[in-house]
């Protein structure tokens, strides 16, 4: 057998490839961690592919920087009574193909949605619909099956033409720019659509580039080769990146809401004096600020303060290891001596690093007021496994965009234990559950933001949670990017005004 | 100069091992206490590898980091040489099924994803330092095994051994008298190179979640941890990479020594 | 010989049925679950109990086994949870990157270790042997994630010579064949310096020098030629584990390569990738074995490949 014969093709083939794509002009590359995995919005669940589809898509509504709810393809919206919604949308509006996208197509969109075979993740998010209509071409009919108060913000979902298979190999939507082409692993091409129905977007084009490793990630951004770079930003390389010439740094308070769980069954983590002296004990200040460099902000509610539900007049959790350790003398806890823990508690956590870093510093403030943390780090999923099925006794999460105070409902009804919903805890307060069931009919907003500040106040002093603080949306641009704007729930739709200097 | 290179690799592995055994004693500081005020402070006069994300003493991470790292190296590395030596010689020396079969074991083991066999581990065992030293014997006798049969392969078909052969010396002679020592080249290399690749492999499973938890400090996390502030704080990475470099050396030129001792020929 | 060649391939059969197996078991019996990683924190029961079944998901294993090999049978690997596009498709399109950059990092180490290693061997105990022994010492000891980000910052950023990361051009594959082939380089320069004097203290070798041929000669022609079986078994190792272990390599020069799909999918328990990255990959372990037994019997007549 001769193997030069057969290796030395082989190896002219391989490297012989195309040379290294160079960026088009006027055209931004945005360095991603990972590559969306699906172009669908009836599929998209992770933050990369929902992001990505919010602007090659169109929704009936969007959220806006404050996270509020406006119109994109509805023009108005009538309520004759609290179960009917007529929904006319607005005319002239065209898909990536050239055809005008109707009625008819938002009736497809949803209905697809609604089928079981279609399998999309977003079924219920319009579960609450009992029949539509499209009697006219830009007029929609919506009945619902008892008055659900948060449903217009369920209808962000992107519209597809009617009729269409899954989308992710060749999306078609009516958003403000069209898909290219896809080298999965390398980078999304997409182009500006010209028959966009507002203002169409002033670059000719938007490449995702991605770049796994994150220094990898800044090393480019330091050269040229990406324009923006943002979320997540290792909060300590924050000040070397500030350093950099033609490099700014853009800062958003954002809406996800991290927190230490607590499992209410735990014969420890029952008493309320136990956990409250754990909340007294970590110094959230000093993580914000030391650690996090400023990128979170230290919150009592799980939702952001961005939110307009958010309650204001939340008490605030004091770092106060003093009285940490008396609660814990009082709640029969008391201090062994000679440098034994009172008790010990597991915390569970991913892999991430700085949730790591994190558990460390916990496990060192808890150990100052004589509670020994044991950490242990998880793989994603075996942790999240082990999460939702309540095998933990303490860990750490992030709730991540939440626009609706609905979700108290799924987080601390006593109905919500897995799998109906995320009370992994086991929380359960009668009177809770009874604020949480009139919010979901109340349709009133004065009257909802009463109820979930009271819902807010019951959940920051029973303590099933500590609350730990908001994140902070970061971005590092170059410096001849314009009029790019960050979003709390890191919407890209700033894109479409996005001006590129030479 | 040979013996030299043995002798000063002989004293750095003494070395290694006092700090291992004495960290308590030797460490300048407590190596978890903590302070973020001071975080990724470079080396000064009181620290003097500085300070990690933490503000907590690299040096004395170090120092304590060497228990870890030396157990995982010295126990993956011993189990796995002797399961695969003897793997190895028993498929090169009976040869026919035996080696056809476990030729295919081998196949399948290196086909397998290590990270899914970690992950699994975990799963079942839950994480600790024994399941790390298991998880990396799992896939670490394959290399010993293949070579050891590779040598022999060789072997079997020279002079002294086709000698030995024909004047009645059984199997078991045949592999500890004149194929293991003959073999003993490339499994001291490999041995010596395997502990480094196997010290950094821990870093890799503490990284999913498997064995040494923080904040107990091996070099090979250490590594680990330190590769986000590559271009602001290199310390981090610097000093546990010098480190397990000075430990490889000690093992290779300890290796190296040792195989001139057992290999008769080379005394020439 | 073609006797061999047609048992060897047979013998793939059980080969890959074990991988696969082991694989699916271990895969579908640890914790996580491919529809709850999927739709996050905020999904509701019912989309996850419909979504599941739509995938098949709820059936037993043996049953979701069993069907698994039906469609391996009909040649059909099944359809990506995750990307809904089809696994062959979406692996085929990463195996040029993985070759290619396995190949280059080979052809690194090759070419770096093994005249190094020779060299040493010929000037054993003097300065260009101590400095062969640190140079590889310091491939060993430095680990892929540190070496890597180190060689752009100094070749791309500062020198800026290499493009920092990305697949494409012959400039770009540079850094990450270095990256990823500095440790088997210094495992091949010792090995190849350590069989070299092996095989160079052996009687033959002894002749021929006695013959009175020059030093260069004997080691170039009688001693490598001997002392490179050793080497081919390791690179025969080696080279398998730069398929699927380039991982680290891949993920810091954005390399488009099967080992990041295949964490990727593992940690998404994406189950038919996973399934689809493991059998392609114990495919080119195994055909790379074979080409190593190979090679063995072209370097050395003395094994019998029908044996």
């Amino acid at each position: 057998m001769n193997f030069r014969k057969f290796l030395v093709p082989l190896f002219l083939a391989l490297f012989a490839c195309e040379s290294a794509e160079k960026i088009p002009p006027n055209t931004i590359v945005i360095g991603l961690e990972t590559g969306p995995n699906v172009l669908d919005p009836r599929f998209a669940t992770d933050a990369v592919s929902s992001k990505i589809c919010d602007i090659i898509y169109s929704g009936l509504f969007r959220r806006d920087k404050n996270l509020n709810l406006v119109p994109m393809l509805a023009e108005s919206v009538e309520r004759p009574n609290e179960t009917s919604y007529i929904i006319k949308i607005r005319k002239g509006v065209h898909f990536h193909d050239g055809r005008e996208l109707t009625s008819a197509d938002v009736f497809y969109t949803f209905q697809s949605i609604l089928d079981p075979a279609t399998a999309s993740p977003k079924q219920s998010a319009l579960s609450p619909i009992s029949s539509m209509a499209a009697p006219h071409p830009y007029t929609l009919v919506i009945k619902l099956k008892k008055p659900y108060a948060p449903f217009l913000g369920n209808l962000t979902i992107g519209i597809v033409p009617d009729g269409s298979g899954d989308l992710t190999a060749h999306p078609i939507g009516a958003g403000p720019f069209r898909f290219q082409n896809y080298k999965r692993g390398e980078r999304l091409y997409l182009k500006r659509f010209d028959g966009y129905f507002a203002r169409p977007a002033v670059l000719d084009g938007v490449i995702f580039k991605i770049v796994p490793d994150e220094t990898v990630r800044l090393l480019e951004l330091k050269k040229g080769n990406v324009h923006i770079v943002s979320n997540p930003i290792t909060p300590a390389v924050l000040p070397w990146l500030e350093e950099q010439k033609n490099i700014r740094i853009m800062k958003k308070i954002g809406t996800n809401v991290s927190y230490i769980g607590f499992n209410l069954r735990d014969p420890i983590l029952k008493n309320l004096k136990v956990r409250s002296a754990v909340a007294h004990a970590i110094d959230r200040k000093a993580i914000a600020e030391h650690l996090m460099k400023g990128l979170v902000v230290e919150t009592e509610s799980i939702i952001a303060p961005s939110n307009i539900f958010y309650n204001p007049h939340l008490e605030k959790i004091v770092y106060a290891p003093a009285l940490a350790r008396k609660l814990l003398d009082e709640a029969g806890y008391p201090n062994p001596g000679n440098g034994k823990p009172r008790f010990t508690l597991t915390y569970k956590t991913s892999k991430n690093p700085t949730r790591k870093k994190i558990a460390e510093i916990f496990g060192e403030q808890l150990r100052q007021i004589g509670i020994k943390l044991e950490i242990k780090s998880f793989e994603w999923g075996t942790f999240f496994a082990d999460i939702k099925s309540g095998n933990f006794q303490v860990y750490s999460l992030t709730w991540v965009g939440i626009a609706d105070p609905d979700i108290y409902h799924y987080i601390f009804h006593s109905s919500s234990v897995p799998p109906n919903g995320a009370n992994r805890g086991g929380y359960s307060n009668p009177a809770l559950d009874k604020l949480l069931e009139a919010g979901r009919r109340e349709s009133s907003f004065v009257k909802r933001k009463a109820i979930y500040d009271e819902a807010q106040k019951i959940i920051a002093e029973d303590f099933p949670y500590v609350q730990l603080w908001v994140s902070v949306n970061v971005a590092a641009v170059r410096a001849n990017v314009k009029r790019f704007e960050l979003y709390p729930d890191e919407s890209l739709d700033s894109l479409v005004s996005v001006r590129l200097e030479d | 100069m040979k013996r030299l290179n043995f002798r000063i690799g002989l004293f750095l592995l003494f070395l290694f091992l006092l700090l291992a055994l004495f960290a308590p004693m030797l460490a300048p500081e407590d190596p978890y206490s903590q302070n973020l005020l001071f975080g990724l402070a470079p080396p000064d006069a009181g620290h003097l590898m500085g300070r990690d994300l933490l503000g907590r003493d690299i040096l004395s991470r170090i120092v304590y980091g060497s228990r870890i790292s030396l157990l995982v190296g010295l126990a993956v590395i011993s189990v796995s040489a002797s399961v695969g030596m003897i793997i190895g010689s028993v498929a090169g020396t009976i040869g026919g099924k035996v080696d056809e079969f476990i030729m295919r074991i081998i196949d399948i083991v290196l086909a397998f994803p290590g990270i899914l066999l970690a992950i699994s581990i975990m799963a079942v065992l839950g994480p600790g330092l024994f399941n790390v030293v298991f998880a990396l014997c799992l896939t670490g006798w394959v290399s010993f095994a293949r070579i050891t049969r590779g040598q022999i392969l060789t072997l079997r078909e020279r002079e002294y051994v086709l000698a030995a052969h024909a004047s009645g010396a059984g199997t078991a002679r045949l592999i500890f008298c004149h194929y293991l020592p003959n073999a003993s080249a490339p499994l001291i290399i490999e041995a010596a190179f395997g502990m480094a690749g196997v010290i950094v492999a821990e870093a890799g499973l503490s990284f999913l979640g498997l064995g040494v938890q923080p904040p107990q400090p091996s070099w090979g996390a250490m590594l680990n941890e330190g590769r986000p502030f590559l271009l602001i704080a290199p310390h981090l990475t610097t000093f546990p990479g010098l480190c397990l470099m000075l430990l490889v050396l000690a093992i290779n030129l300890t290796g190296d020594g040792l195989r001139d001792k057992l290999d008769p020929k080379s005394a020439l | 010989m073609r006797g061999w060649i047609a048992r060897r391939t047979l013998l793939l059969v059980p080969t890959l049925f074990g991988v696969i197996t082991a694989v699916f078991l271990m895969i579908h019996l640890i914790p996580g679950d491919p529809v709850e990683i999927m739709l996050g924190e905020t999904a509701m029961a019912a989309d996850r109990e419909s979504l599941r079944h739509e995938l098949g998901l709820d059936r037993p294993v043996t049953a979701q086994y069993l069907s698994y090999l039906g469609g391996l049978a009909r040649g059909d690997i099944g359809t990506s949870i995750h990307t809904h596009e089809p696994v062959f498709g979406e692996i085929l399109s990463r195996w040029p990157a993985t070759l290619e950059l396995a190949l280059a990092a080979l052809l690194f180490a090759i070419l770096f270790s093994i005249p190094l290693g020779v060299l040493a061997a010929a000037r054993k105990d003097t300065a260009v042997d101590g400095a062969s022994l640190m140079v590889s010492l310091f491939g060993i000891a430095m680990p892929n994630f540190w070496l890597g980000p180190l060689l752009i910052i100094v070749f791309s950023i500062e020198l800026g010579w290499f493009p920092v990361s990305g697949r494409g051009g012959l400039d770009a594959i540079v850094l990450p064949a270095v990256t990823l082939g500095t440790a088997m380089a210094a495992i091949l320069l010792r090995l190849t310096r350590s069989s070299v004097l092996e095989v160079a203290s052996e009687d033959f070798i002894r002749t021929a020098r006695a013959k009175g041929l020059g030093e260069t000669a004997v080691y170039l022609k009688h001693a490598l030629a001997n002392a490179l079986l050793p080497v081919v078994t390791v690179v025969g190792l080696q080279f398998g584990a730069l398929l699927s272990g380039a991982v680290i390599t891949e993920t810091i020069f954005s390399w488009p390569g099967i080992g990041r799909l295949m964490i990727t999918s593992i940690e998404a328990r994406d189950y038919p990738m996973v399934q689809g990255c493991v059998l392609t990959i114990a495919v080119g372990y195994v055909l790379v074995n074979f080409l190593t037994d190979v090679l063995y019997g072209v370097l050395d007549p003395r094994i019998r490949l029908n044996r």
